[in-house]
């Protein structure tokens, strides 16, 4: 099962004219269990893009698939928010409720599942976050800390057991310790459940150690689709849109440049060294 | 030009101090970050700084003034400008102008002076073309800057950056620093608040906060030299300085000053 | 969502744009002392050929002021036909037994209507030539002499002028945690009213905690900025009378004077 993404064409509309399109002819499959990172410009068109995978924005021109639900079809978005979690920025500023776990229970209430089993989802979650449920069951998501906010609200969304998970910079505004955090949840959740992770990051050196496939989009175009390591290989590219690259790319790209032909599709911490490991061949 | 003395402070309520005994010095033209994960304290230091909070022991001199005398206090935050994290909650009016302006209104300048300074203001931080412009409109690190430009319309001594770009994207935050570090190069004092440890390798000075005490105190290459320490602090150093390190436990000889791609690459090439 | 404005200031160049906007409050009100200082129908004119004289010089378009009477047209009717039922005549056109049809109520419902069209009309003319902040400016210069009697003139603006500042992050935010609710299942579309403001509840109480926040931090940076209140403020943009505005409002006079020298000779 995958989503499948077929020439996907959106504009937003002004004052009842359309503007120019947001998003121009999209085509691609995001393969399950897979993680993709999204990368762009400010403007790129990456949120409008996501906002299509659950139907918050709807296909006007094109189809997205998700596991064979047409998400053109009205009737199908139901089912299709309960496979396609989705966690927007600053998710943090969406919880309402008085205690976390009727915070994190909202989202398994409006699936409509028996009182036992939201219970469970929500016990789950919450430990699933690394948020103790004795603990942080009862207090008000508002007394909670930062970092302990944010997580709570992605209890919320994984309580409702999604296969696809979507994140729109999940780690911003965070500190170094709440990025860790968030980061090795993300690959427990990979690993563990099997879950595909769909994450819009300007965090290359987050991307490139994480992600198996990379989009770029610039100007609501596919600019790439391609593994990390093709995709930051061709930094002149990237940064010719504005994008930077990860900083061990930046070290492999000086190191060319003095003379040293180390790979530039080394992006990782780990490969690099291993280059050095392993005699410093040449690719 | 800022003396921290002894300073302890206690938020209501809060069961332990967020600063222990404080003791610090800025001089005229000096560019200073100090880092530290949330709730390592330095936020609130910086708060001292302008007023905003007065330390419970201790005392702050800025200018030759103390924080705590309430005469004082419009004197000192027209000294000491500041900036904080979220873009849209520090400006204040509609047009990007006006909001420029509401700093020496408040101060009860002439109104030709006023646009004087905001135009300056303005070019100061490269959007003397937005000077019309609906605020809302702007991307945040454009909305960063405006607010910057509603400090310095204030003419102050000392620039305060309580974590300005942490809600920016790569690109705004590259050109707040580019605008931040411009300042500097003029003659602007900077205290610079983030977690972001890339952000300091061009600071004169770096503080490492961790648990509201200074646990670490030097220049970019004597701090970088102790990841260890800032392991323990919950921080992360700069990709580049972990992978110094690695290669220098494989037996590369490389310098200090190895902080960013281009200087490393340029120490470790001759080595191969 | 974006790019909505508070109001419906129309950005122009002309005459009225350009007054100064205590001129533009002042016009106004005269201009409303004169619909309600009109007792019959045909001195209606006067109040009318000043509307369309403005009209003329603003340079706004028909549509707008027809769109600003859009909102009140049941009002309108409602009043039209209620007048035309309960006044009460001698002439009458038209028996139904129960129910006489008379060209007192004809012409009293047509005045009254007239009214109510010209008093909106003529208030939408200044909301249209006027933005928001211009607005807000001259209302505190107006209410300045109040501040004797602890009229708190500058707070009122101030606030004025930050709601604008907010009203259109607000609404982002608004639209951002309504989709990060709906993506948790919320509906906000089906159901009776009471179920749908109740639903309504995931959305109003994330805004509500943000608004707070909005403050407090704005509190922060605009003392921090030497905000101090309002004593000793000075304003970049001066306000600044000109001739124009004198001739406006003595045309203003002019016509509020020939209003009343009519009425009083005929």
């Amino acid at each position: 099962m995958s989503i499948v993404i077929n020439h996907l064409t959106f504009a937003y509309t002004q004052g009842g004219k359309p503007l120019d399109p947001t998003l121009k002819d999209l085509t691609f499959t995001i393969e399950e269990g897979s993680f993709l990172g999204i990368i762009g410009h400010t403007g790129s068109g990456k949120s409008t893009f996501v906002k299509h995978l659950n139907g918050l924005l709807p296909c006007e021109k094109g189809t997205v698939e998700v596991d064979g639900h047409d998400l053109s079809q009205k009737s199908e978005r139901k089912s299709v928010r309960a496979l396609v979690g989705m966690v927007f920025q600053y998710p943090e500023y969406q919880l309402f409720a008085e205690t976390v776990s009727e915070d994190v229970a909202f989202g398994p209430r409006n699936m409509k599942l028996d009182e036992a089993e939201v219970k469970n989802r929500v016990i789950n979650a919450m430990t699933m976050v690394g948020l103790d449920p004795e603990i942080f069951s009862e207090r008000s998501p508002f007394d909670l800390s930062g970092g302990e906010r944010r997580r709570a609200a992605i209890a919320g969304v994984l309580a409702m057991h999604p296969k696809y998970l979507v994140l729109d910079e999940p780690m911003a505004g965070l500190d170094p310790l709440g990025r860790r955090e968030i980061l090795s949840l993300l690959e427990k959740l990979r690993t563990e459940s099997g879950c595909t992770i769909i994450m819009i990051s300007h965090s290359m050196d987050d991307i490139a150690n994480h992600a198996t496939k990379v989009l770029v989009l610039d100007q609501g175009s596919i600019l790439m689709y391609d593994t990390p390591q093709n995709v930051f290989s061709k930094a002149d590219e990237l940064q010719q849109i504005g994008l930077s690259v990860p900083s061990i790319t930046k070290i492999c790209v000086e190191m060319n440049r003095r003379g040293v032909p180390i790979p530039v599709t080394i992006c990782t911490e780990d490969a690099f060294l291993n280059w050095f490991r392993e005699g410093r061949q040449h690719a | 030009m800022i003396e921290f003395d002894h300073v302890t402070f206690q938020y209501e309520k809060a069961l332990t101090p967020a600063l222990t005994n404080i003791d610090l010095t800025i001089d005229k033209g000096e560019f200073v970050a100090i880092v530290g994960h949330n709730g390592s304290g330095k936020s609130t230091l910086a708060k001292h700084v302008n007023g905003l909070l007065l330390p419970t022991e201790g005392t702050v001199t800025v200018c030759g003034m103390q924080t705590s005398n309430e005469d004082d206090l419009l004197r000192i935050r027209q000294k000491v400008g500041m900036a904080f994290q979220n873009p849209d909650n520090q400006l204040v009016t509609t047009v990007v102008e006006e909001d420029v302006a509401f700093g020496p209104e408040n101060l009860g300048i002439e109104p030709n002076e006023i646009r004087t300074r905001v135009d300056k203001a303005l070019a100061s931080v490269g959007m003397s073309d937005y000077a019309t412009f609906a605020v809302h409109h702007l991307s945040g690190g454009q909305k960063q800057r405006i607010a910057i430009a509603g400090i310095l319309a204030l003419k102050p001594q000392i620039l305060v950056l309580d974590e300005a770009s942490a809600m920016l994207d790569p690109n705004g935050r590259a050109e707040l620093l580019e605008t931040v570090h411009k300042l500097h190069r003029e003659g602007m004092t900077v205290l610079m608040v983030t977690q972001y440890m890339e952000e300091t390798t061009g600071c004169d000075r770096i503080i490492v906060m961790n648990h509201g005490k200074i646990v670490l105190e030097g220049t970019p290459e004597e701090v970088f030299r102790h990841t260890d320490l800032l392991m323990e602090s919950n921080l992360v150093p700069p990709e580049t300085v972990s992978v110094r390190d690695a290669l220098r436990s494989m037996g590369y000889a490389l310098k200090d000053r190895s902080l960013t791609a281009e200087q490393l690459a340029e120490e470790l090439c001759p080595l191969l | 969502m974006r790019d909505i404005t508070l109001g419906q200031f129309v950005a122009g160049n002309s005459v009225i744009h350009k007054l100064d906007p205590r001129t533009k409050i002042a016009m106004m009100i005269l201009y409303i002392v004169m619909t309600f200082l009109v007792k019959e129908i045909w001195f209606m004119s006067i109040p009318f050929a000043y509307l369309v004289m403005e009209l003329v010089f603003s340079g706004i378009s028909l549509r707008y002021i027809l769109n600003s009477l859009k909102p009140i047209r049941f009002l309108l009717i409602f009043m039209f036909l209620l007048n035309l039922f309960f006044t009460k005549g001698e002439h009458v056109w038209l028996d139904l037994g129960f129910w006489k049809l008379t060209g007192e109520a004809v012409l009293q419902s047509c005045f009254l209507s007239l009214r109510i069209i010209l008093l909106v009309a003529g208030a939408s003319m200044l909301t249209l030539t006027t933005s928001p902040i211009a607005l807000t400016d001259g209302l505190e210069k107006l209410l300045m002499p109040l501040r004797i009697f602890h009229f708190p003139a500058h707070e009122l603006a101030m606030m004025m002028t930050i709601a604008l500042r907010f009203v259109p992050t607000l609404m982002d935010e608004s639209e951002k945690i309504r989709n990060a609710q709906m993506s948790r299942g919320a509906d906000f579309e089906s159901g009776n009213v009471f179920k749908r403001v109740k639903s309504m509840i995931p959305i109003l109480i994330p805004l509500f905690v943000s608004s707070f926040r909005k403050a407090d931090e704005l509190a922060i940076a605009m003392e921090s900025r030497c905000y101090h209140g309002g004593d000793g403020r000075t304003r970049m943009h001066q306000l600044k009378f000109r001739k124009e505005d004198l001739a406006a409002i003595l045309i203003t006079l002019a016509f509020l004077a020939s209003l009343i020298l009519v009425m009083v000779l005929l």
